[in-house]
């Protein structure tokens, strides 16, 4: 039964990672889009992605942490 | 693996450290304090400094264009105005000039008329005169000859040759 | 001098290799004096890489603990947590000195990380009296020289990009605070990075202190801001009367959210790159090849590296970013058209 503890953070790592990938595509494909739409807006947009992208990123390194801590235990 | 979970449940990750805590408030603040008294703050007023200075040379920049372009304003109107001048100055002179000469072409053309019918008038005296006297002499001519027919044999020939000499007489004469 | 190092390092591995082949990614349960041997015999190899204090660290943590089993996460672990030994690998250790006053109970004994926030202080306190000297000495006329120059480049950019517009009106008392916290999270990140360094920021002790300050300060900024009578009128967000059983508790706990994602974020961030770094390394001991060693570990704890130095940057960035931010919402004056931001954060 210890086995299902790896298994479980194997499958929690991976499922954190793909939302944050799908997030943070999504928020670089919009910014993408809106850079070339208004050019001037440039550092705007791209300061804003980044915040996003931190806090996206921020919520899946909490489930990656969890992750950890069920492979170590 | 049951070591690394007592690992983890004795150090853990998440574990709090009140030391820790204790030593990095203080440390921040102190740094924080020393740093915003003797780095900070001077690189920030001098960043305000430096901006303010930028302001001003782009208000000045911006002052001197303005004045620039009310001198350039101003000379323009000068300019347009001199130019108006110079143009009534020349129409003016134009208008004096057409004036002067269209008076003065009058005036000899008045001349000349006048001229002209005094002559004509001399002329016509002349000719009075000259018919008057010619008439006169005619006259006297006529006198000379019937004078002359009345002397002489009142023969045919003698009378035609004197007309004609009379005649010739009077055309030498009168030229 | 360093294609001689690389021909070395091929000359000591391609024979290796070819030995080990059969055997290259059989996963035996060896004794623990095979896997001491694979470690001790890639340690000389690694030196001529950027990893190299990662990839020599587990085999000298295998030497170190000489009794018993020891696991890859342990060594991760070790590297990770807090410590009183500060472990200078190959010359031996540092014992902290352990502090007989403990005032309220609480035990305030220097400690490995505790070093590390030192040495941060240390160097930003360096680097920022001997700018802050430089500008002193600068007419407005002058522009800034070198390290100046970098510093003054950044402090402009938190000034205007994170400070001003975030948080607008009356931003200027913030701006030390955004300053040195930045780069104060910066020279933990990159301290982090060098030999020898441990990750201050990757303690969760240290990121929650200083979410801590920006907790207290936004506080005090939204009570300066807007008055008792304000602050409980935001803590409604503007709804009608009756919601305020539901809106009061979740305003209130949106508070305390913040400066723990804040905590969360850096810590996590700083410790997943370690972790990563350690793991990549583990890998070839795990498969005791070097094969593996090579083509996987190396260049992709090389890459993470870098990936790390960007990381340390952003997170400096992001923290001071939201730092900002939250002041900015705290202080807020107009409506609760913020909230709306507000709420993608919790």
């Amino acid at each position: 039964m210890e086995g299902l503890g790896y298994l479980g953070a194997g499958i929690g790592a991976g499922l954190a990672v793909i939302g944050a990938g799908l997030g943070i595509g999504n928020i670089a494909a919009s910014a993408a889009e809106g850079t070339a739409r208004q050019p001037e807006a440039t550092s705007d947009i791209r300061t804003t992605m980044i915040i996003a992208a931190a806090l996206i990123e921020g919520v899946a390194l909490f489930g990656e942490v969890i992750c950890v801590l069920l492979a170590l235990k | 693996m049951l070591t690394s979970g007592i690992i983890l449940l004795e150090g853990g990750l998440l574990n709090p450290n009140p030391g820790l805590i204790f030593w990095t408030a203080i440390s921040f603040l102190i740094v924080m304090l020393i740093l915003s008294k003797f780095a900070w703050g001077p690189i920030v007023s001098m960043l305000e400094e430096r901006e303010k200075g930028i302001q001003s040379a782009i208000d000045r920049a911006h002052s001197a264009k303005d004045e620039a372009e009310t001198i350039l304003k101003k000379n323009k109107e000068l300019l347009a105005k001199a130019d108006a001048e110079a143009d009534r100055i020349v129409r003016e002179g134009k208008e004096y000039a057409d004036k002067v000469r269209s008076e003065l072409t009058e005036k000899a053309q008045q001349e000349a008329q006048k001229m002209i019918a005094a002559a004509k008038d001399e002329i016509e005296q002349e000719k009075r005169r000259a018919l008057d006297v010619l008439r006169n002499e005619v006259a006297d001519m006529a006198v000379k000859g019937a004078e002359k027919i009345i002397r002489t044999a009142l023969d045919a020939e003698k009378q035609k040759a004197v007309v004609d000499d009379m005649i010739k007489e009077l055309a030498a004469s009168r030229n | 001098m360093r294609v001689k190092a690389i021909s070395r390092i091929l000359a000591l591995v391609v024979p290796v290799l070819l030995s080990l082949n059969s055997h290259v990614f059989a996963v035996t349960s060896q004794d623990e004096a095979t896997v001491r041997e694979t470690a001790t015999a890639a340690a000389p190899a690694a030196p001529a890489t950027v990893a190299a204090p990662e990839a020599a660290a587990p085999a000298e943590a295998t030497a170190h603990e000489a009794e018993g089993e020891e696991k890859p996460g342990d060594v991760i672990m070790h590297h990770i947590l807090d410590n009183k030994i500060y472990p200078i690998e190959p010359f031996g250790e540092i014992h902290l000195p352990e502090i007989a006053v403990k005032p309220f109970g609480i035990d305030i004994s220097v400690t490995k990380h505790v070093v590390m926030v030192w040495l941060a202080c240390a160097v930003l306190l360096v680097v920022g009296l001997a700018v802050g000297a430089s500008f002193k000495s600068l007419s407005s006329k002058q522009s800034p020289k070198g390290m100046a120059n970098v510093i003054e480049a950044l402090i402009d950019f938190i000034r205007t990009d994170v400070a001003k517009s975030n948080i607008g009106h009356g931003y200027e008392k913030f701006v030390p605070f955004l300053v040195t916290v930045f780069f104060f999270i910066l020279i933990c990140n990159l301290l982090g990075l060098i030999p020898y360094g441990a990750t201050a920021t990757g303690n969760i002790n240290v990121t929650l202190t200083l979410a801590l300050f920006t907790f207290v300060i936004t506080q005090a900024a939204a009570f300066k801001a807007q008055g008792v009578v304000g602050y409980a009128k935001h803590l409604t967000a503007g709804t009608h009367w009756s919601l305020w059983i539901i809106m009061v508790p979740i305003e209130l706990i949106g508070q305390f959210t913040k400066p723990f994602a804040l905590t969360i974020r850096l810590f996590a961030n700083m410790t997943a790159g370690h972790i990563i770094i350690y793991s990549l390394i583990f890998i070839a001991f795990i498969l005791k090849s070097y094969v593996v060693a090579m083509a996987v570990s190396v260049p992709f704890a090389i890459f993470i590296y870098l990936l790390e130095l960007f990381v340390a940057f952003l997170q400096a960035f992001v923290f001071t970013m939201l730092s900002a931010l939250f002041i900015g919402l705290a202080t807020a004056h107009e409506g609760h058209d913020d909230h709306a931001v507000e709420g993608a954060h919790h």
